[in-house]
């Protein structure tokens, strides 16, 4: 427990079960730090929102304070230094060159080639071999919050990585189980942009897992900002409007999970953005979006000092604020229902007329045929 | 078994067999991948499956390794299903150990065991269905497994069982028979040597019988012996449709039969789906196949229209002023914006004086000049080119790219070098440039190097230009030997027009949307027959045509003045230009993506050549089909055979009567691709002609002399021609008529097509027996070089200009004379596919028709 907690009482006459709400309301989230693991996966100058998509959410959460430290960044391709790029040492995200989001001082972790399907998972699973630098590692614990950011092209249940590779969303799925077994995470937010996005999220099976996709399956996830002095799109549209609803995010903003949902409705994104939460132990409403895109420490000042060392209140705050911790101490297959999210339902396929209708369809038209033609006519045609 | 009779009195077994009648068999080899050899057999209703290991190192007890020999190891076993009863079988009881005591003794008899000493052979055999003679059929399995593995043997080993009744032997004996309590013997033969590798017999036997059953076995073991089964296996495993003797005795009667309304069928089909490739809703939309060329979103802002007109103006006061290429004020005006300007200069004497173009001795300078681009490795480049060509033409052309230098000096997203380049004498210069930038000399040119080049080449466009105001581009892209660049470069320009809103046409036709009316149609049609005669010409229809060979895409965009009201001013053409290269700029491989055989029956749709091959299939079908028929009519004997000796001759025609005629058609074709430059000296001495005529007239001398020579020759040489050499010498010519038009068609439809389109119809009906004037007028119609007048008169038609025929004929001799040359200068192949190949087979179809 590494909140460093300095506490206190507003008013002399808070009754005592008004400061048990507020402490509540404090400890409402299990983590104590942040990370966030930034991906683009796809190299090539007309690939270029997909960069400026992957720097877009770099700078939101620079903003909202997780430090480079924190972040691993992945950029297969230097677009800011491409020889085709107009304006050089720039990534733009809006036209007219209205935000520059490559900034002034961007860390990117792996970069070029050294973006590919095995680095990616073995930063995720903490794998490395012991000379990578702490600056490429993801050192998160089991009381981190984990932002999981991917963008390129992809299909139907799979990423690819810079046209030679690709990554599954069973890898994928995998690999978060593996994380969730070595405890390097608490709770893990996973947003994917690319065509079909939803695709990857279905297989994931691990708790405490929120994911959010572009596309539904079978869609598109369409580009947008097309820039004529560029002379390519600078970004797809649900990382757009998503990056437009972090830049009016504060650190205290109280805007939650629900809200981020709502971001980019199928009117502006052409597709249908998908989230899924059944994993998830909270409830959405309840998840505040700094918890994963900030590093965000609680502080309220008070002028009374509360006394905290009363075991009982202790007691009756943990139980009501890390209900979700109890539940880790189980076992993992007690949790969740794991076979049943691994077995779950195929998507309906689309209706056809039942077999028996189209055989008494042919049926009928045999029999109008016999009818006008007569029986007798039946060797003639044979 | 009281009821039972083994053997009836009309000589009939329980199953219907004769006394000495084997049951049915059949046999597979190779049935597992994993051992080394394995094969499976059935007797009748027995079923056996043997497996063969090795030879390898002994297994388990090295001590068992005997030091002069391989040990072999069988073990016998059967299925629990094997027999009526179902019944676990435990390995080693006494009956399977005895079987495999039995069958190891066999196979050491047979086995060449002493070539490995110290070794193991495993052999596993496994009954899945008993019927009787159990030992005989894993005898025979095994030694199919061991055929199988490789392993030396010094005969087959074929085993049989046989049984006594009524005085007479049973061969091959069932289960029923088996069990019916006759005395039985079993016996293993090496049919060749005709030792007896084992013989076995549990019952008694009177000994004067003995001599008569273990022959009765010998026979039998003979007729199941494994040659006649090794035939079976693999009759087995060839067996398909077409190896079905009576099958494909029939398909064949059928093809013989409808030979000729099959033909017609064919060729008329072929005709239709050929026009029917114009039809809009069987063509597809272009679309961009190029991902890094994706849109064209990019930011057209070339602002100098009226400076580089200005510009051009300039230039052709210069060249006026030097009478050529003002090379000087080139390399000059290139310095002064920002170019490596380098310059080459070349000479070139043509074989024979070139009429339309007026030249003979050929001197010129190439100028060109390299923007580097900024930021990026100098690895790859993109060429703009314009010529520099006497009087008024072309010269907004090189103002333009002038302009153009200037602008793109002024942009910093390049990441290829642009090369400017401005060449004389057309293709001439071309050819130059392009061997200098290549380090190659394929036509014996000569040409200062380069002093400076770029990185590869990926993309080149040469532009014509010779107005102030156009009103639309032409895209042309037929280049040599009918080349075609990738699709997407058609795309880029077709998107580029649609975006900035310029006419386009290809060979000169706007594109209409009423594709369902009549005159829409024809339109289509019109425009890809247009393609399809420049396509067949193999001549480069503009500068870019000789980039392709060095696998550069290249198109020509030609500014064309109609009296439309529709203008565009050179602002707008450098627009479209600036477009163009900067999503060409964006090029991170070769254009590859889109294809490269097509043609276009308008500028926004194409054929590709999955759908047009088709109609080229449809005709060479006939040439096959015809072959098919003669070839029937070779192999099978005529019917009357009062006298054998005029047989015998006639089936066997001397390769005389069928190389004469092959040889001398070539010959004519080489005298026909030689002649006419080596004699232009001699000609004109001789008539008074010139030197371009008398190369022409020469061509067209030999030409018809060629008429005359083979199958006179052949008379000569060989005397009356049979009956039957014809038609081996017309088997022989169809097939190489089909041959070269199959490969022709690859490389180049449009020639291919057109070829089988007059040839393939001459191919298919010739023989001695038609009338002969007839069919020499005919024949003669349809020629190669009737074809090409025929094709003369078609593309003047197409493009609308009509000729008398006075005028046409004169076009047909500069046609003929281009074709040499273009040979001569670029090297274009048609002239020579044409007199070295095409026309000795047509020879051979003339030589057909005059064969007695």
């Amino acid at each position: 427990m590494l909140i460093l907690m300095t506490l206190f009482s507003s008013c002399l006459f808070v009754s005592s079960s008004n400061i048990e709400d507020n402490v509540g309301n404090f400890f409402s989230s299990g983590h104590t730090n942040n990370w966030a693991v930034l991906v683009c996966t796809s190299r090539f100058w007309f690939n270029y929102r997909h960069v400026a998509n992957t720097l877009s959410v770099y700078r939101s959460v620079k903003r909202l304070g997780i430090p480079d430290s924190h972040i691993v960044l992945m950029l297969a391709d230097d677009m800011a230094c491409n020889h085709r790029n107009p304006k050089p040492a720039t990534v733009f995200s809006h036209k007219n060159m209205e935000l520059n989001v490559y900034g002034d001082d961007v860390e990117v972790d792996y970069r070029g080639y050294e973006v590919t399907v095995e680095n990616f998972l073995r930063v995720l699973t903490g794998r490395l071999p012991p000379s990578t630098p702490r600056s490429k590692r993801l050192l998160s614990d089991d009381r981190s919050n984990i932002l999981i950011y991917l963008t390129g092209h992809g299909g139907n249940g799979f990423l690819k990585f810079q046209d030679s590779e690709e990554i599954s969303n069973v890898e994928l799925a995998d690999a978060f189980q593996q994380m969730w077994q070595k405890r390097r995470y608490n709770e893990l937010l996973f947003i994917i942009d690319t065509c079909q996005g939803a695709s990857m999220y279905e297989r994931f099976y691990s708790p405490n897992l929120m994911a959010l996709a572009s596309s539904q399956v079978g869609e598109d996830s369409l580009s947008h900002q097309p820039d004529l002095a560029i002379g390519v799109h600078l970004m797809d549209r649900y990382t757009f409007y998503l990056l437009e609803f972090l830049e009016d995010i504060h650190p205290a903003s109280k805007t939650n999970m629900n809200d981020l949902f709502k971001v980019c409705p199928k009117s502006h994104c052409v597709s249908t953005p998908g989230h899924r939460t059944d994993l998830f132990l909270r409830d959405p409403g309840s998840v505040l979006v700094t918890d994963f895109f900030g590093s965000v420490r609680k502080v309220e000042i008070t002028v009374e000092t509360i006394n905290l060392t009363s075991p009982i209140m202790q007691t009756e705050e943990k139980s009501a604020a890390y209900g979700d911790l109890q539940k880790e101490t189980y076992s993992f297959s007690d949790q969740l229902p794991v076979s049943e999210i691994i077995h779950q339902k195929p998507k309906q396929k689309d209706w056809h007329p039942p077999d028996g209708f189209i055989l008494g369809l042919w049926t009928l038209i045999l029999l109008v045929f016999f009818k006008t033609y007569g029986m007798k006519h039946l060797k003639h045609i044979f | 078994m009281a009821g039972m009779e083994l053997l009836s009195d009309q000589g009939y077994r329980l199953d219907g067999r004769k006394a000495t009648e084997l049951r049915k068999v059949q046999a597979r080899m190779g049935v597992f991948a994993q051992a080394d050899g394995s094969a499976y057999l059935e007797q009748g209703n027995t079923k056996a499956l043997a497996v063969v290991y090795g030879p390898h190192e002994m297994r388990g007890s090295r001590s068992r390794a005997l030091h002069d020999r391989a040990v072999i190891n069988c073990q016998y076993s059967m299925a629990t299903f094997s027999t009526a009863e179902r019944k676990r079988r435990p390995h080693g009881d006494q009956k399977s150990t005895e079987m495999s005591l039995h069958l190891k003794q066999t196979f050491e008899a047979a086995v060449m065991t002493q070539l490995y000493p110290r070794s193991q052979i495993d052999i596993y055999v496994k009954i899945l269905q008993s019927d009787g003679g159990n030992y005989s059929v894993c005898v025979n399995a095994a030694t199919l497994a061991v055929i199988d593995a490789g392993i030396p043997m010094r005969d087959y080993v074929c085993a049989c069982s046989v049984g006594f009744v009524d005085e007479t032997p049973l061969a091959d004996l069932c289960y029923a028979e088996e069990s019916g309590g006759l005395s039985s013997l079993a016996l293993a033969l090496l049919p060749r040597s005709g030792q007896i590798a084992l013989l076995q017999m549990d019952a008694r036997l009177h000994q004067d019988h003995l001599e008569a059953l273990i022959e009765a076995a010998m026979t039998a073991c003979k007729g199941s012996s494994v040659p006649r089964l090794q035939d079976r296996v693999t009759a087995d495993d060839n067996m398909g449709l077409l190896s079905d003797p009576n099958r494909r005795r029939a398909l064949i009667n059928l093809l013989t039969r409808l030979n000729s309304p099959i033909c017609m069928i064919c060729y008329m089909a072929g005709v239709a789906w050929f026009m029917g490739l114009a039809f809009e809703p069987f063509t597809l939309r272009t679309y961009m196949s190029e991902n890094a060329m994706g849109s064209t979103m990019v930011e057209e802002r070339f602002p100098a229209g009226e400076r580089a007109l200005a510009t051009g103006r300039e230039f052709a006061a210069h060249k006026k002023k030097t009478g050529g290429m003002p090379a000087d004020w080139l390399v000059r005006t290139m310095q002064a914006r920002g170019l490596e300007v380098f310059t080459q200069s070349f000479s070139r004497t043509l074989p024979f004086p070139d009429e339309n173009k007026e030249r003979y001795m050929v001197k010129g300078t190439n100028v060109y000049g390299i923007l580097r681009a900024p930021r990026a490795p100098r690895t790859e480049a993109l060429v703009l080119s314009a010529r520099c060509s006497p009087g008024d033409d072309n010269n907004q052309a090189v103002g333009l790219l002038l302009g153009l230098a200037q602008y793109f000096r002024g942009q910093i997203y390049l990441a290829k070098d642009i090369i400017f380049l401005v060449n004389e004498h057309d293709l001439i210069g071309m050819q130059a440039w392009l061997e200098g930038y290549h380090h190659t000399n394929t036509t014996g040119m000569d040409w200062s190097p380069l002093q400076g080049r770029g990185g590869s080449i990926q993309a080149a466009l040469s532009l014509e230009l010779s107005h102030d105001l156009i009103t639309s581009l032409d895209l042309v892209l037929e280049g040599l030997n009918g080349q075609l660049p990738n699709l997407d470069l058609a795309n880029l320009f077709y998107a580029f027009c649609q975006k900035i809103g310029v006419l386009c046409t290809i060979q000169g036709k706007l594109q209409r949307n009423d594709w369902d009316s009549v005159s829409g149609y024809s339109h289509a049609v019109q425009t890809m027959m247009l393609m399809v005669m420049k396509q067949a010409s193999g001549r480069p229809w503009g500068d870019h045509g000789l980039f392709l060979r060095y696998h550069i895409e290249a198109a020509t965009i030609k500014g064309i003045n109609s009296f439309r009201q529709y203008k565009t001013d050179a602002t707008t053409v450098g627009r479209l230009l600036e477009g163009m290269y900067r999503k060409l700029n964006n090029l991170l491989e070769r254009l590859h993506q889109s294809y490269f055989f097509y043609l276009m029956p308008s500028l926004s749709h194409f054929v590709s050549i999955g759908y047009y091959m088709p109609a080229f299939g449809l005709l060479a079908v006939i040439l096959l089909l015809r072959a098919l028929d003669l070839w029937v009519q070779l192999v099978t004997p005529p019917p009357r055979t009062e006298d054998g000796v005029i047989d015998i001759e006639q089936s066997n025609p001397g390769v005389l009567s069928v190389m004469t005629p092959l040889v001398i058609s070539h010959l004519t074709g080489v005298a026909l691709y030689l002649l006419p430059i080596r004699f232009q000296e001699l000609a004109v001495e001789h008539f008074p002609v010139s030197e371009t005529e008398a190369v022409v007239l020469t061509a067209i001398a030999v030409y018809t002399a060629g008429l005359a020579l083979p199958h006179n020759t052949h008379r000569l040489l060989s005397g009356e021609g049979t009956e039957q050499g014809w038609k081996v010498l017309k088997l022989v010519a169809v097939l190489y008529l089909a041959v070269l038009l199959g490969c022709t068609a690859l490389i180049n439809f449009s020639l291919g097509f057109i070829l089988a389109l007059t040839l393939v119809p001459v191919a298919a009906f010739v023989t001695p027996h038609v009338p002969k004037v007839l069919s020499a007028f005919v024949l003669v119609i349809l020629s190669p070089a009737c074809t090409l007048l025929f094709s003369v008169f078609f593309f003047q038609e197409l493009q609308e200009i009509p000729v008398s025929f006075q005028e046409g004929w004169v076009l047909y001799l500069s046609v003929i004379s281009q074709g040499i040359l273009d040979h001569c200068l670029y090297g274009s192949l048609v002239y020579p596919l044409i007199a070295l190949l095409v026309y000795p087979c047509w020879l051979l179809f003339w030589n057909i028709l005059f064969w007695k």
